[in-house]
């Protein structure tokens, strides 16, 4: 049976038509009872004798939602930061949305449904992938400020998750502080962002304020972390 | 053959039902002999958080990656956190400690640790901490982990930590361990 590639595109959409291969042509010698036995995915797991090839892990998702109290027009940026062994092999590992505004209504809810698609290839699970986020906001000028900061893991296990991310401002010591970045337009913010929010260290002893709360829906699918070795759920076959 | 080895990804994720409105939490992970860390901090500090009034839970969102080379079962990681509130003066009281278990199967999991502390039962400790605020604290943290001097002891229930966890685990199987 011959598959063709329209088979498994997603959508007609141009962006998913690729010139490269897609990783499912590689299986098409599966119906090949010779090839069959050799193939890569059949074979067991052996610690001896490791698989040439990398597993992938494919991270996609939306930034459904927020709640930012009484902000109000904020636009969302992503950054996937990940160990230095984690490849990068299709998608856009950063991104701003557009600036939401909220209903009219008594509802604070921001609703941006920002997705997100990456696909990374590996060989150690080592540095997970973690999406930092940063949400800004339009000063009285028209300025872009970064205002709030927020990270979280990408979930481990395949399936769908929803995570909510809690977004922090932090809170300038003195109030002469406040009124200086007030005037200039920059309020309190950290430069080298995202490492500094994402590694968790040196944290002790900054004082932040919860900004808002973010929700996230990720989708995640996995391949061949089991030739690695790796179990990432419990659901047993 | 290989190692077993563990990755415990995830975040110190929130704090609910803690009396003050500044907040911030110790965390630690601690094994036994056997397991040795390979990358990752076992232990930190989250940032020093601010709760509006109209918010029902502190939001910490302290991320940790930690892998674990593992040659026994015995001694399977916990998580101890120590809780610590700052009055408006800047003084800091404990709020709670609080053990947790990690979990041995592999997955996302979403633990909750209830958290205690200290009751004074002096009458000089009592006046102290109604007069002062000033509470106890305990001297050697050792007995968070066992269950020996716990009697004769009074605590007083606090709030809840939670976090998120997601388990890794590779080669258990090479030696006919099954975790889930």
């Amino acid at each position: 049976m011959e598959r063709s590639e329209e088979d498994l595109s997603l959508g007609s959409s141009e962006e998913y038509r690729d010139e490269e291969k897609s990783i499912f042509t590689e299986d098409m010698n599966i119906d090949n009872p010779h090839e069959y036995s050799k193939h890569e995915n059949l074979q067991t797991y052996d610690p001896k004798r490791q698989p040439h090839s990398f597993f992938y892990l494919g991270i996609s998702g939306q930034i459904d939602s927020g709640e930012f109290y009484d902000r109000d027009g904020i636009a969302i940026k992503y950054d996937i930061v990940k160990g230095n062994r984690w490849k990068l092999v299709k998608g856009e590992e950063t991104g701003i949305s557009q600036h939401g505004f909220r209903n009219q209504g008594a509802s604070k809810r921001i609703v941006w449904n920002f997705p997100f698609e990456v696909i990374y290839s590996s060989t150690n699970v080592k540095d997970w992938p973690q999406i930092v986020l940063y949400g800004s906001g339009k000063d009285f000028r028209g300025r872009e400020v970064i205002e709030f900061y927020g990270s979280v893991h990408v979930p481990t296990s395949p399936g769908r998750h929803t995570r909510y991310v809690r977004m922090f401002q932090p809170v300038t010591s003195s109030i002469f502080g406040k009124f200086l970045g007030w005037i200039k337009g920059n309020p309190a913010s950290y430069k080298d962002a995202p490492n500094l929010i994402a590694k968790g260290e040196g944290r002790e002893v900054t004082r932040v304020q919860s900004g808002g709360l973010l929700k996230i829906t990720f989708q995640i699918t996995q391949r061949n972390l089991e030739k690695y070795g790796y179990k990432t759920t419990s659901n047993d076959d | 053959m290989a190692t077993p080895q563990l990755h415990l990804i995830g975040e110190i994720k929130s704090a609910k039902n803690f009396e003050s409105n500044r907040l911030f939490c110790k965390w630690e992970f601690k094994y036994g002999k056997h397991l040795t860390v390979i990358d990752g901090n076992t232990e930190g500090e989250t940032f020093e958080e601010e709760k509006p009034d109209k918010e029902t839970a502190f939001y910490f969102d302290h991320p940790f990656d930690i892998h674990f080379k593992v040659e026994s079962m015995r001694g399977w990681p916990k998580v101890v956190v120590e809780v610590w509130e700052v009055a408006d003066d800047g003084k800091y009281f404990i709020a709670g400690y609080g053990t947790g278990t990690i979990p041995c199967s592999p997955g996302s999991h979403n633990i909750e640790i209830k958290c205690w502390r200290p009751k004074d039962q002096t009458w000089y400790g009592y006046l102290r901490e109604s007069l002062l605020g000033v509470r106890s604290e305990l001297a050697t943290k050792e007995m968070l982990l066992s269950s020996m001097e716990r009697n004769l002891f009074e605590s007083e229930t606090t709030g809840s930590i939670t976090v998120d966890i997601g388990i890794i685990a590779k080669d258990f199987e090479l030696y006919g361990i099954k975790l889930s």
